[in-house]
């Protein structure tokens, strides 16, 4: 029989998978033939040397804990920590736009539902002033009401928050 | 979207220290083999958007397996390990009466030959790196691999005697000693790596 015959043989022999009823037929192949003979030897000591290697221990494999990815497993604890690090600049800079941008549209959406709801702001507002109750001293500006119409009065692009502060802590501009 | 995502989390949870130990045996060292696993989750979760491999883990290990020979190639990967060699000599004054030098020695022959396997693996195709890390370190028979990469038994076997005479050819030389004396590891013989053996000449 030619070596190609033998091959599935050699194959089931290196796996330890041979067959009782095939053995006699390769031992007397092997016997006969150097080459198959060295090849099998080769191979078998190849494959105990890489038996040898050893595996992670069972600690290294997690330890047997259930949890999942991302869980309190302390190496992806340790992955995300890290890309926490490597992200937290990334997320100020998007903090600080987001923040901008959400500055900007309130003081534009307040200019503008101001100018579309129709109500006449500046009307009210007098009238709030007119119904302020003035101090012994003649000062207008005694009440919070009061204060806020004379904010808004003076500034009345401004955002409420603005004219609140405004009208909280009055500056002397 | 979310129950995809769920899913698939939840299907690799069942071989996710499968795919560490597949890792680790190529790598020797549990960072790296956390970052295959990490890599090999992000693959699993995109292939889980499409579909679930109807082979998961015969699929889980090829990828692993490919993953971990393309970390192995990493320059950085590989200095680490020469810089373990290296140090050697540092350890050469207490190694003669320490326990936990001939250990380290042992491990240091470990590491070598881990790296020689991995770059010989290089050579193989996924399958034949598949099946012969299923066959020697799970020691699956022929026909559960089969089954667990949807092949024929006989394909299995093909696949295997080829990755074996492969490493063969290519491990001849840098495992000589180790296949003319097979199972002679715990005698601290000098390391297959080159690197590693001319440490241990320096140290002896």
């Amino acid at each position: 029989m030619k070596c190609e015959e033998f091959e599935m043989m050699i194959a089931e022999s290196l796996g330890s998978e041979l067959a009782e009823s095939d053995r006699p037929a390769l031992e007397a192949h092997l016997a006969e033939c150097p080459r198959c003979r060295e090849e099998l030897r080769a191979a078998e000591g190849l494959l105990l040397t890489m038996r040898s290697i050893p595996g992670p221990t069972g600690q290294e494999v997690f330890g047997g804990r259930p949890e999942s990815i991302g869980s309190s497993d302390p190496r992806f604890q340790e992955s995300s920590a890290w890309i926490l690090r490597k992200s937290v600049p990334l997320l100020r800079y998007a903090a600080i736009i987001l923040a901008a941008f959400g500055a900007g549209y309130f003081v534009r959406s307040t200019n503008v539902s101001m100018e579309r709801d129709g109500v006449d702001h500046a009307a009210t507002v007098d009238s709030i002033a007119r119904k302020a109750r003035p101090d012994p001293d003649g000062n207008e500006m005694r009440t919070f009401e009061a204060a806020l119409s004379g904010a808004y009065r003076r500034n009345p692009g401004g955002s409420d928050l603005a004219k609140c502060m405004r009208a909280l802590f009055p500056t002397s501009g | 979207m979310g129950d995809a995502a769920g899913l698939a989390n939840e299907s690799f949870e069942a071989y996710r220290r499968d795919v560490f130990a597949w890792a680790y045996r190529l790598l020797g060292n549990d960072h790296d083999a956390d970052d295959v696993v990490q890599d090999v989750y992000l693959r699993w979760d995109q292939q889980c958007q499409v579909a679930l491999p109807v082979h998961a883990r015969g699929w889980l290990r090829r990828v692993t397996l490919n993953r971990a020979v393309d970390v192995h190639r990493r320059p950085g990967a590989n200095s680490a390990r020469l810089d373990s060699a290296d140090h050697c000599d540092v350890r050469c004054d207490a190694r003669r009466t320490s326990t936990t030098n001939l250990r380290q020695d042992l491990a240091l022959d470990h590491a070598a030959l881990r790296s020689d396997l991995a770059t010989a693996m290089n050579e193989l195709t996924d399958m034949q790196r598949s099946v012969l890390i299923a066959k020697v370190f799970d020691g699956l028979t022929f026909a559960g691999i089969a089954t667990e990469h949807g092949l024929a038994v006989s394909t299995v076997k093909t696949h295997w005697l080829r990755a074996v005479r492969t490493l063969a050819a290519q491990l001849r030389d840098r495992w000589a000693d180790e296949i003319r004396n097979p199972g002679g590891m715990s005698n601290l013989r000098p390391s297959s790596s080159r690197n590693v053996k001319m440490s241990h000449q320096r140290c002896v």
